[in-house]
């Protein structure tokens, strides 16, 4: 019942495929393609960033298979949508492992693939993911690899330029009740106790995803009267925090995680949203990659081309680790030279220095997280534009 | 704690619960007619909070308009639940009828995510915003707004059930429904009325909290379990009650909040909620047990 159109799908790219190059692609004749799966928040609340990662991933497997593919093979992509649910993103998981039979899996966030983490150890499958949320690489996992800075490093950038700037010594913390709040805080709070950086915690509150009112956590925070806020949260209630801070009158720089960024959030905030300080990855929203000066060639390469593809398309971090995740992987396939799952993740292990558009990429069995510190980037929103803030 | 963080606290928990009230009293009104707790009420103060933001945004009404036609809409919405859903199998018992509006709610969010995507949505802000200040404290107008609207709305409901005919008949029907019957009261037009009314209510509090809050489609939930929690408080079963619930939930978040632990707050809610239930398992107006 479920295989039916997805055969159809298959039989139909197939079918286009022949029509439009008039003969059958080589690769179906010679050789069985390398199964790669993508699994990602396709429809639901976080399609629009899932959306950005299939079309960047796309992007990269074809620009590898229009280069010869992988030692001679081509690469071919099974997507599937999680309906921005762990639930589905199960049963999604389970097709791609055992109907596609894929060697390796991209995409997702971190909280996604929390849920997945047991499955992919038993069954033995590489998930290269981005996300930052903390945990998900701390709980031993030998399969997970993660693109994106982990909140480790953004976290850590935002305390170097307080440090840098000496725009905070007394710093509040406002926190979503979830794994990426709670991770953030007790990375914030275990940085600032070691004492060498001279800040202090003068307040620490939490809100839980659907709040619809923080008045009583700012109120809070105000008393404490610190000089700088840090905000983390991936819900809409980040943005009601923002807003009724400004409502009571707070007037102390915030910063805020990626999350901040999402569309309809600083719409949300309100006035709370001026002067805002966000931290991002590889690009400021908005940013044409050709102007700025510290971007390695790679992202320079991208942007190009997909800018090409995609015209008058603003380039965010969910294209440039998607990408990121497909260099990270034909890097290893080719390496690993085998559909074995188990010699691909060896092989994943084996990535070093390997430039993406993030930054370097190093894994090993210790060490599962990619792009560090010096690709997060802080921008300040002021009148309706996000503006590069550090480094310059 | 000084004075104007008192009043601060003070004045979020009066604004956040007379929403809370006005949800509880929709929620009342339902379960007096039929006995069913109408899952779907929270869903449909969300569809308010996304119609109110639909129409000042897209059709450039001003907020007082679209408030009234938000809750003129809820209202038929309110109509149209009760007759698609639970007036062709109201024989049925009270956990079917629940759950059926439990999947009401779920087909309201969906579709609502559907026509209007998962980001949140507010009304554009406007000159007026700039909070008041009062001793220190930060006051937004709207919080003034809701608290006028909310008021000036109970006594009016209060007014309607006690000098209007059909106010008293629907009270007739709550009461016992067979005799009403008897009485030549249309006992089933007096249910839809309630469900009318109930759902104006919801879609009313959604207006009036979105312009401070935002909304997005999967908020409807947390809307019931709260209104809920407020009409239990307050004495399932009775409007005042429904109210007082709603305004003393209100406080209890703010000050268990503010003055405790931000991140205990639902915790430190509801255990005073368990404890009072526990001495006065009736609530504090109830009656009906």
């Amino acid at each position: 019942m479920f295989k039916a159109p997805l055969n159809r799908r298959e039989a139909l790219a197939r079918l286009a495929a022949f029509t439009l190059t008039g003969t059958c692609p080589a690769a179906f004749a010679q050789q069985e393609p390398i199964r790669i799966g993508f699994l990602a928040a396709l429809s639901g609340p976080q399609a629009v960033g899932g959306i950005k990662e299939r079309e960047a991933a796309e992007f990269g497997i074809d620009e590898l298979n229009k280069a010869g593919g992988i030692n001679g093979r081509q690469v071919k992509l099974y997507i599937e949508d999680n309906q921005t649910s762990a639930q589905v993103g199960l049963t999604r998981l389970n097709k791609l492992i055992h109907e596609d039979k894929v060697s390796l899996i991209m995409g997702d966030t971190g909280s996604a693939v929390m849920a997945y983490s047991p499955i992919l150890a038993r069954v033995g499958v590489p998930f290269i993911f981005n996300g930052g949320t903390l945990p998900v690489t701390e709980h031993g996992n030998k399969w997970l690899f993660r693109t994106v800075p982990s909140d480790r490093y953004v976290t850590s950038a935002i305390l170097t330029y307080l440090r840098v700037s000496g725009q905070g010594k007394r710093v509040a913390l406002l926190t979503e009740t979830s794994a990426y709040g709670e991770g953030a805080r007790q990375l914030i709070e275990e940085r600032i106790k070691k004492g060498d950086l001279g800040m202090s915690i003068v307040a620490s509150e939490a809100f839980q995803i659907n709040d619809v009112d923080l008045t009583a956590q700012v109120t809070k925070i105000k008393a404490s009267n610190p000089d700088a806020i840090i905000l983390w949260g991936a819900s809409a209630a980040s943005a009601i925090a923002l807003r009724n801070a400004s409502n009571i009158g707070m007037k102390v720089p915030t910063f805020g995680s990626l999350a901040i960024v999402q569309p309809g959030m600083l719409d949300a905030a309100g006035p709370g949203r001026e002067g805002l300080i966000a931290a991002s990855v590889g690009l400021v929203p908005g940013e044409n990659a050709a102007n700025v000066k510290s971007a390695p060639p790679i992202l320079q390469h991208f942007a190009k081309g997909f800018s090409a593809k995609y015209p008058n398309r603003e380039i965010s971090f969910w294209e440039l680790m998607a990408y990121d995740g497909v260099l990270v992987a034909a890097d290893a396939l080719r390496r690993a030279g085998s559909d074995d799952r188990a010699k691909i993740r060896d092989a994943l292990d084996g990535v070093s220095n390997l430039s993406g558009t993030l930054g370097k990429y190093t894994y090993s069995p210790s060490n599962r997280d990619g792009a560090k510190e010096d690709s997060v980037v802080l921008m300040q929103y002021r009148a309706g534009k996000w503006s590069r803030l550090w480094p310059s | 704690m000084d004075i104007s963080n008192f009043l601060q606290l003070l004045f979020g928990g009066l604004t956040l619960g007379s929403v809370y009230a006005l949800i509880a009293l929709g929620l009342t009104m339902i379960l007096n007619s039929t006995d069913v707790i109408n899952v779907a009420q929270g869903e449909i103060v969300m569809i308010g909070g996304v119609v109110a933001v639909v129409l000042v945004r897209q059709a450039g009404l001003p907020m007082p308009l679209a408030i009234v036609l938000t809750v003129l809409l809820a209202a038929a919405l309110g109509g149209i639940i009760y007759a698609a859903t639970i007036d062709p199998v109201k024989d049925a018992p009270a956990m079917t009828l629940v759950m059926i509006t439990l999947a009401g709610s779920m087909i309201l969010s969906a579709a609502a995510g559907l026509l209007v995507g998962y980001d949140p949505m507010i009304t554009p802000a406007s000159a007026s915003d700039q909070p008041v200040h009062f001793m220190g404290a930060a006051i937004a107008p709207q919080a003034i707004w809701i608290l006028a609207v909310a008021a000036a709305s109970m006594v009016a409901l209060h007014q309607f059930y006690n000098r209007t005919r059909i106010g008293q008949a629907m009270l007739a029907c709550n009461v016992d429904r067979q005799l009403a019957t008897l009485m030549g009261i249309n006992a089933r037009a007096m249910v839809l009325g309630s469900f009318v009314v109930g759902a104006g209510f919801a879609g009313l509090a959604g207006a009036l909290i979105v312009p401070l809050t935002s909304v997005n489609v999967l908020v409807g939930l947390t809307y019931t379990l709260k209104g809920f929690a407020a009409a239990v408080l307050g004495g399932l079963g009775n409007s005042m009650g429904a109210v007082i619930g709603g305004l003393a939930l209100g406080m209890l978040e703010a000050f268990g909040g503010g003055v405790l632990s931000t991140g205990y707050r639902d915790f430190i809610t509801l255990t005073i909620i368990l404890l009072l239930l526990i001495v006065r398992p009736q609530g504090i107006l109830g009656s009906r047990l």
